[in-house]
């Protein structure tokens, strides 16, 4: 199959290329690791765990993924993709492969450090579920970050607009551990927007060990936000400069 | 076999006419060199034939397809090497090369490219440790890796040093004796010269010539006699003269070449101005192109002042 070979392929590019960006370094693994460090106070909560480890996540699967696409379109790296054979699903499906790999390796090294240093950690029956929450959560954030990158102009722009439309969702969504709550309107709103259902994914799984799947009602917020991603997406992507 | 076909192709953007009814035929083994100032519509056409664009007019067909509505099956016979060097500055030549080569169904071996393009030994630096010249060489393995039957080249030597342009050159030679048809865009005449069986020359978006490089050069100027003049010398010319001096050089386009040289040689045994650096011959494609866009580009200008580096 000549285009699981392409894909395979690109996959293996996308990867090499986000793991020598600095970036995806630093707000995939640095920043939620100092972050625990400095906020743990030696006992780290259940919630704080999940939301840091859910920050590095989404920071790798909105900020960088969505910035580095950016950063391509203006270089011409794009245009010249779309000028080789291999179609665009495949140079989508790649990049969100790569991405998810490395968001999800990043959160892993979290869990791992609070897991021994703090034993917060999720049970053996918890851990498929939290992989899968942060899997499914990853492809979606960069299925809007793809979407977002139609109203960056410019690479010099793109990271001041995707932090606007990032860090004050993760924040009050509780990424620092306190989330805003499900009774007041604010936590309504916030509970059917992506970041807060993975964090109380994770948080559960850390609490509890609850079962190998996430809760569906969860899971279905992601997909919706995922296919609203994927279908702005489609329509408005650009692949050259404007 | 005919590989392009365009047909009164017309773009415009909003009141602005990039290009307006042009029309021609490349066939396969056809080197094509487009030529035009800048902002003469050179990169719009070359959008339209690799399909990032679509027609505001006319037609236009790419191995018998509409580029704008091309699928992997027909860009995999495509070859492109964009105007602007566009690559990962953060993955070295031979990963480049290895990821774009998985996208074509019968690539050149990377180890072929690397030769090709002289990067072997670079083949483990990253791009963004080349410099410029590397890396265009880069851009144009990637044009190349696919075994094109269609290569747009958009400036590619733009920035290479004489020995870099000579290997592209080199390069460009066995693909278009391998039947791959080359659309070049340039603002060297020397390399369309060297290279190109035609010359469109592309003049406010409009088609001002079609022609063999020899053709153009025949009938758009007129013979040239040139003679190195000194400043000294150059204050002596009369003033009929005067008008056609160069920078540091009399370039007369004469009608009546036995005339002119006559008044010339005359002029030069009064004064004693040295007649050794005379030429007369045919006008250069230099000569032809500016009459024929009827004005100076600016590019040309400079390289007429630098002549070491043509």
């Amino acid at each position: 199959m000549p285009e699981v070979r392409a894909l395979r392929a690109h996959v293996h590019y996308q990867l090499l290329l986000l793991v020598r960006t600095p970036r995806a370094a630093f707000a995939g693994l640095l920043l939620p690791l100092g972050l625990l460090l400095l906020r743990g106070d030696g006992h780290p909560g259940a919630g704080l765990v999940a939301g840091l480890t859910v920050l590095g996540a989404l920071s790798t699967g909105y900020l960088t993924h969505a910035a580095g696409l950016v950063t391509a379109r203006e270089s011409g790296v794009l245009r010249r993709w779309r000028a080789s054979p291999l179609p665009p699903w495949a140079f989508f499906a790649g990049r969100m492969v790569a991405t998810a790999l490395v968001a999800v390796g990043g959160a892993v090294a979290t869990l791992a450090v609070a897991a021994v240093a703090y034993h917060v950690g999720p049970s053996p029956a918890g851990v498929v579920g939290v992989l899968v929450v942060l899997v499914v959560g990853t492809l979606c954030v960069a299925a809007l970050g793809t979407a977002a990158t139609a109203a960056v102009p410019t690479a010099e722009s793109a990271q001041p607009v995707l932090s606007l439309t990032f860090y004050p969702l993760v924040l009050l969504s509780g990424a620092l551990g306190g989330a805003a709550g499900g009774s007041d309107r604010l936590g309504q709103v916030l509970g059917l927007l992506p970041v807060e259902p993975m964090i109380d994914a994770v948080t559960r799984a850390l609490q509890h060990g609850t079962g190998a799947l996430p809760p569906a009602g969860d899971l279905t917020v992601l997909a919706a936000w995922a296919a609203v991603g994927l279908i702005v997406s489609l329509v408005s992507f650009r692949w050259q400069p404007s | 076999m005919t590989a392009l076909v365009a047909d009164r192709l017309a773009k415009r953007y909003g009141s602005t006419v990039a290009l307006d009814e042009v029309s021609f035929r490349i066939g396969a083994g056809q080197l094509v060199a487009v030529l035009g100032p800048n902002g003469s519509g050179k990169t719009t056409l070359v959008d339209l034939l690799a399909g990032f664009s679509a027609p505001s007019g006319g037609t236009v067909r790419v191995l018998g397809a509409d580029p704008h509505r091309g699928g992997p099956a027909w860009r995999a016979r495509i070859g492109l090497v964009p105007q602007e060097t566009s690559l990962d500055l953060r993955l070295t030549v031979a990963e480049v090369l290895r990821a774009f080569a998985a996208a074509y169904p019968r690539p050149l071996p990377v180890g072929e490219v690397l030769a090709l393009i002289d990067l072997a030994a670079e083949a483990g630096t990253r791009i963004g440790a080349l410099s410029g010249g590397q890396r265009r060489r880069v851009d144009l393995g990637l044009g190349l890796i696919g075994r094109p039957e269609v290569l747009f080249l958009d400036e590619p030597t733009t920035g290479l040093d004489p020995r870099a342009r000579r290997r592209v050159w080199a390069c460009v030679r066995d693909l278009t004796a391998a039947d791959t048809a080359v659309v070049l865009t340039t603002h060297y005449l020397d390399e369309a010269q060297q290279l190109a069986d035609r010359v469109l020359v592309l003049a406010g978006g409009r088609l001002a010539a079609d022609a063999s490089p020899d053709e153009l050069r025949a009938h758009a100027a007129a013979p040239t006699i040139r003679l190195p003049m000194p400043p000294v010398a150059a204050a002596e010319l009369p003033a009929a003269l005067k008008v056609h001096l160069d920078g540091g050089e009399l370039v007369l386009r004469s009608a009546d070449v036995g005339a002119d040289l006559a008044g010339l040689l005359d002029w030069a045994r009064r004064t004693g101005v040295d007649l050794s650096g005379l030429q007369v011959g045919p006008p250069s494609l230099e000569e032809a192109y500016l009459v024929l866009t009827g004005h100076v580009d600016p590019v040309q200008r400079e390289r007429r002042r630098e002549p070491s580096h043509a």
